[in-house]
């Protein structure tokens, strides 16, 4: 527990920050960085529908509507059902909507495709 | 909690009633290499195990509040275990190093999986090891054609046995193996009574969700990309509809691919479709990360990534293998693709 905060310790994630990745770097610096860019990509899809999350403390997301209501969600995956039960929206990364409007705000990263 | 090689493997067995998972566990545990292995059963079998440890769980799930049909606790089971790793700490049982778990014929295997992986306890002392699934050679297509549980045990497996392939011809099993390979494209088969060396080399090695020094074990990397697999209009089971709804999507990526993207649209996808995603399995170029990366997921859970000491091969390219069940190939592939867009913005 966190002697400041009254915080649990948090479980660890799949989506966490891997061990691997870049090794020299500083452990807490290399987190927050990954849960920053967590944060931003999430806030990517969410936009569209007024809301955003932020990281507190590395510890837990908040996920907030214009209007203020919060709600602490405990990782990354857990956004989505989060999303939904409260607010109504469906996450659906399969959906065509979605898709185009990413597709046209992003350059090319990656190339995947079906093997032949 | 130590690293994955302080944590007792966890070993499953399943297939459809009457599939030889017994004969199989028998000759398994024959072995001298399985000596001190632990096994639970659904039920007793009618082959003698009194030499093993045994313990018996009844089904009993528990459904999650949060969870929907496919992520359900096994509540005896996690007690089971418990159970018996109390004993073990306690030295009223031997210090086994293994345990399997012999699933009843009709059991969907992700309920006992998400146990094995949610249990806040079990998780600390425990790790999922090798799934292997028994597909009976005489009665294995007809199964698969009628029984989704059954199509879900040929899903989630890293390593699948024909079992009584001396009692049909030869077409008969290379049916079977296409059928097989439909489903679940990446776990290596084995043939039994045919290849006796096969209970050797099964629950070897590696885990599902650890690294896989060996290379062809369950560790390994998905079978090289192919197209989606779906069943032929008039395939060879006249009755095959799971195979109309079921099917293997690969994908690969050829740059190193952003974890955090990688990340947000897998939790984004398996929480929309996690019911209908039977088994993710990858090998991955991460940016940033030296050496392969391999994942792991069943329905809505995703075991912790490992690593692979080096690539198998000299294709370094991400290798995705998703096993879903009316869902679009290339809508998965589209929106992998826009996803990992993100992360470069």
């Amino acid at each position: 527990m966190c002697a400041l905060c009254g915080g649990l310790e948090r479980e660890p994630h799949w989506t966490d920050r891997l061990p691997r990745d870049d090794p020299d770097a500083d452990g807490a610096a290399s987190g927050r960085r990954s849960r920053e860019a967590q944060v931003a990509l999430v806030n990517r899809i969410l936009g569209e529908h007024g809301l955003a999350v932020r990281d507190w403390n590395a510890h837990v997301f908040v996920l907030s509507n214009r209007t203020g209501q919060s709600e602490m969600v405990p990782q990354l995956a857990a956004v989505w059902s989060v999303v939904e039960r409260r607010w109504q929206c469906r996450c659906d990364p399969l959906d065509p909507a979605l898709l185009a409007r990413l597709e046209q705000e992003d350059t090319l990263e990656g190339e995947p495709r079906h093997g032949t | 909690m130590g690293p994955d090689g302080d944590l007792i493997p966890v070993h499953i067995i399943t297939g459809f009633l009457g599939s030889g998972k017994t004969t199989l566990l028998r000759q398994v545990l024959g072995s001298p290499a399985f000596a001190n292995t632990a096994v639970v059963v659904n039920e007793f079998g009618e082959v003698a195990l009194d030499h093993l440890l045994l313990q018996r769980v009844d089904p009993d799930t528990v459904v999650l509040q949060t969870g929907c049909v496919c992520c359900t606790l096994r509540s005896e089971l996690g007690a089971a275990l418990r159970d018996l790793y109390d004993k073990r700490e306690r030295g009223r049982v031997p210090p086994f190093d293994r345990l399997v778990i012999e699933t009843t014929g009709l059991a969907d295997p992700a309920p006992l999986l998400f146990t094995l992986m949610a249990d806040p306890v079990l998780r600390h002392h425990f790790r999922l090891g090798t799934i292997v699934t028994t597909v009976d050679a005489v009665n294995g297509a007809r199964h698969l054609a009628q029984h989704l549980e059954s199509v879900k045990q040929v899903a989630v497996a890293d390593q699948v046995v024909l079992t009584k392939t001396d009692l049909v011809d030869w077409a008969s099993v290379d049916g079977l193996r296409a059928a097989v390979v439909r489903y679940n494209p990446t776990a290596p088969l084995f043939e039994v009574p045919a290849e006796s060396f096969a209970s050797a080399r099964l629950f070897m090695g590696e885990t599902s969700a650890s690294r896989d020094e060996a290379g062809d074990g369950p560790g390994s990397p998905p079978a090289p990309a192919r197209a989606p697999v779906s069943a032929p209009d008039d395939g060879g089971h006249a009755i095959d509809r799971h195979a109309r709804d079921i099917s293997a999507v690969s994908l690969t990526v050829e740059l190193p691919l952003d974890w955090t993207a990688f990340g947000v649209w897998l939790t984004m996808l398996l929480h929309a479709h996690g019911e209908d995603v039977l088994r993710v399995k990858g090998i991955l170029r991460v940016r940033g990360v030296p050496i392969p990366v391999v994942i792991h997921g069943i329905h809505h859970l995703v075991h912790p990534p490992t690593f692979l000491p080096r690539w198998p091969t000299d294709d370094r390219r991400s290798r995705l293998v998703l096993i879903v069940r009316k869902l679009s190939g290339p809508a998965i592939e589209r929106s992998l693709r826009a996803f990992l867009r993100l992360a470069v913005r």
